[in-house]
């Protein structure tokens, strides 16, 4: 039996609609049978919130009197750059961003306490930033500096624009030199000492979606607390790598491209990271809904910790020089939440830097707007490159 | 027989004296340091397990108020800032003693202060800044 998005709207505002968590859809299938689910469930909520490096956010100052062209300029917020490449006041500041006089990495690991995620972060807040800006001065836009103080409520257009987030399975990050070593995924001990982890695994958006039969460009979403939508595939939306006999990427594989009102959103779902010898970042959470139009959709929503598979990468050797080497092993989900797994005969601590409980957390939320008639399914407008697209990752070509 | 998680701060005049000999040969007390940081003729801190009978451990508190050395909790030291914590695990791994652990079935973390030993691996592993040593 099929169903639509249309007939799964009507039932939202009819406040008839079944909508569980990819979590909780995983006991009922199993104890009334996939066909009997697929027609009793009408929707299954998803979500991840980890540390996401594409996010950034783009917003439009309003004119000062007299007037000053940015574009082409120079401008920070408490600190921190944000991109003068457009016209007259509409700025751009991405979570890696760092005030120039930060010392980085130069007494190595740097700790790097504030950053664009933690502009983000204190933006959505509703903290007062300090703007300070130079430009060149035109005959129509006469002025050359502005320093002022601001909150978000004083922008027009605050717009949260993350070009890659929701990655669909990632790597595992060990470390087999003598050396500890700082990285996006955390500290990693010499020696395979620890291994860090990322993914919300079972209730991660495009893991309940594996081949994107639903989520695509269009689809509303709830993003860093409050509504979204897909905007695009991301950037390295790598959706060609191996799958398993359950359509699971067995590595990093499709990404999203996700955009929303950043006014709307809270400070508990977007969270400024200092990522110690790395950078700073933003922690976003994002839910993406998953209509139960057909058995075999839910089938995709009911996978597990246990079926999902990620590549260990050594982090020490092989991701820095980005070698094409044979991972350092597979494990599944299920072991890395254990806490621990084997790594060359040795048992290895292992870590997450997403948080489950927020993930949940996220699907939770998603599934009361829905339960409560706040939010509706969308159609998306077009589907995102799958499987079938031939799409193969370049590496960058250094020529001269 | 109690157990108690103290920091002693010195003055810059006291660290030469035998203080840690005191509490336990006088006041026969079991001292398991912590973590200290004394150097000498400057102002300096230990942190200290201590056991032993309660009477004997008041009296030591008397004999450590007329050195004029300033006794802390242990656990004001070590600040776990719950809204700041995302739940997200980060810390677990490098944790040596087990005091952050993931509860396996709710995924939250928890902090048992009594297990902490100052050591500070939490506050560089912690992307949000929500562990705090004040060593």
């Amino acid at each position: 039996m099929e169903k639509t998005i249309e007939e799964i709207n009507e039932k939202i505002k009819a406040g008839k609609a079944v909508v569980v968590t990819a979590e909780e859809i995983i006991g009922i299938a199993k104890e009334k049978g996939l066909k009997e689910t697929a027609k009793h469930v009408d929707v299954v909520t998803t979500g991840t919130f980890g540390t996401m490096c594409s996010s950034s956010v783009y917003f439009n100052l309003g004119h000062a009197s007299p007037r000053i062209k940015l574009g082409g300029g120079k401008a920070t917020l408490n600190g921190v750059p944000a991109y003068c490449g457009f016209a007259a006041v509409d700025l751009m500041i991405g979570a890696n961003a760092l005030p120039d006089d930060d010392p980085r990495n130069r007494i190595h690991p740097g700790e790097f306490r504030y950053g664009g995620g933690h502009v983000i972060e204190d933006l959505v807040a509703g903290k007062t930033l300090h703007l300070s800006a130079q430009a060149y001065g035109t005959d129509c836009y006469p002025r050359k500096s502005i320093e002022t103080d601001l909150t978000i409520d004083d922008l027009n257009e605050v717009v949260l624009f993350n070009m890659r987030n929701a990655y669909q399975n990632y790597n595992v990050a060990t470390n087999s030199t003598d050396k500890t070593i700082y990285t996006y995924l955390g500290m990693l001990k010499p020696h395979y000492g620890n291994a860090c982890y990322s993914s919300a695994g079972q209730l991660s958006p495009l893991l309940n979606d594996p081949y994107y039969k639903t989520i695509g460009i269009g689809t509303r979403i709830f993003l860093g607390g409050g509504i979204g939508y897909v905007a695009w595939n991301g950037t390295q939306h790598n959706p060609c790598v191996p799958r398993n006999e359950k359509g699971v990427p067995t590595g990093g594989a499709g990404t999203l491209a996700v955009i929303g009102d950043l006014k709307q959103m809270s400070q508990q779902y977007l969270r400024g990271v200092s990522a110690l010898g790395y950078g700073t970042s933003l922690a976003v959470g994002i839910g993406v809904p998953i209509p139960i139009l057909n058995e075999e959709i839910l089938e995709y929503t009911t996978v597990t910790d246990a079926d999902i598979s990620a590549a260990v990468i050594d982090y020490g050797t092989n991701y820095p020089a980005n070698r094409p080497a044979p991972p350092v092993t597979n494990v599944t989900y299920a072991e890395l939440k254990s806490g621990e797994i084997t790594i060359e005969g040795k048992k290895v601590k292992t870590s997450p830097m997403s948080s489950y409980v927020k993930a949940k957390e996220v699907a939770e939320t998603l599934k009361s707007w829905i339960n409560e008639g706040k939010f509706e399914l969308s159609v998306p407008s077009a589907p995102l490159p799958g499987a079938e697209s031939g799409i193969q990752m370049k590496a960058l070509k250094e020529r001269r | 027989m109690n157990s108690h998680r103290i920091v002693l701060h010195f003055s810059n005049d006291v660290t030469n004296q035998p203080i840690i000999y005191t509490l336990c040969q006088k006041y026969n007390l079991i001292c398991s340091i912590i973590k200290a940081s004394i150097e000498p003729n400057q102002e300096g801190y230990v942190a200290l397990e201590i056991s032993g009978e309660d009477k004997n451990y008041d009296q030591a508190l008397e004999y450590l108020k007329e050195m004029k050395i300033r006794v802390e909790d242990f656990k004001r030291r070590i600040i776990r800032n719950e809204e700041k914590c995302t739940d997200c695990g980060a810390c677990v791994g490098f944790c040596p003693t087990g005091a952050l652990a993931i509860d396996i079935d709710t995924r939250k973390i928890s902090f048992n202060d009594s297990k902490c030993v100052a050591c500070s691996l939490c506050t560089r592993a912690c992307p949000f800044k929500a562990m705090q040593t004040n060593f």
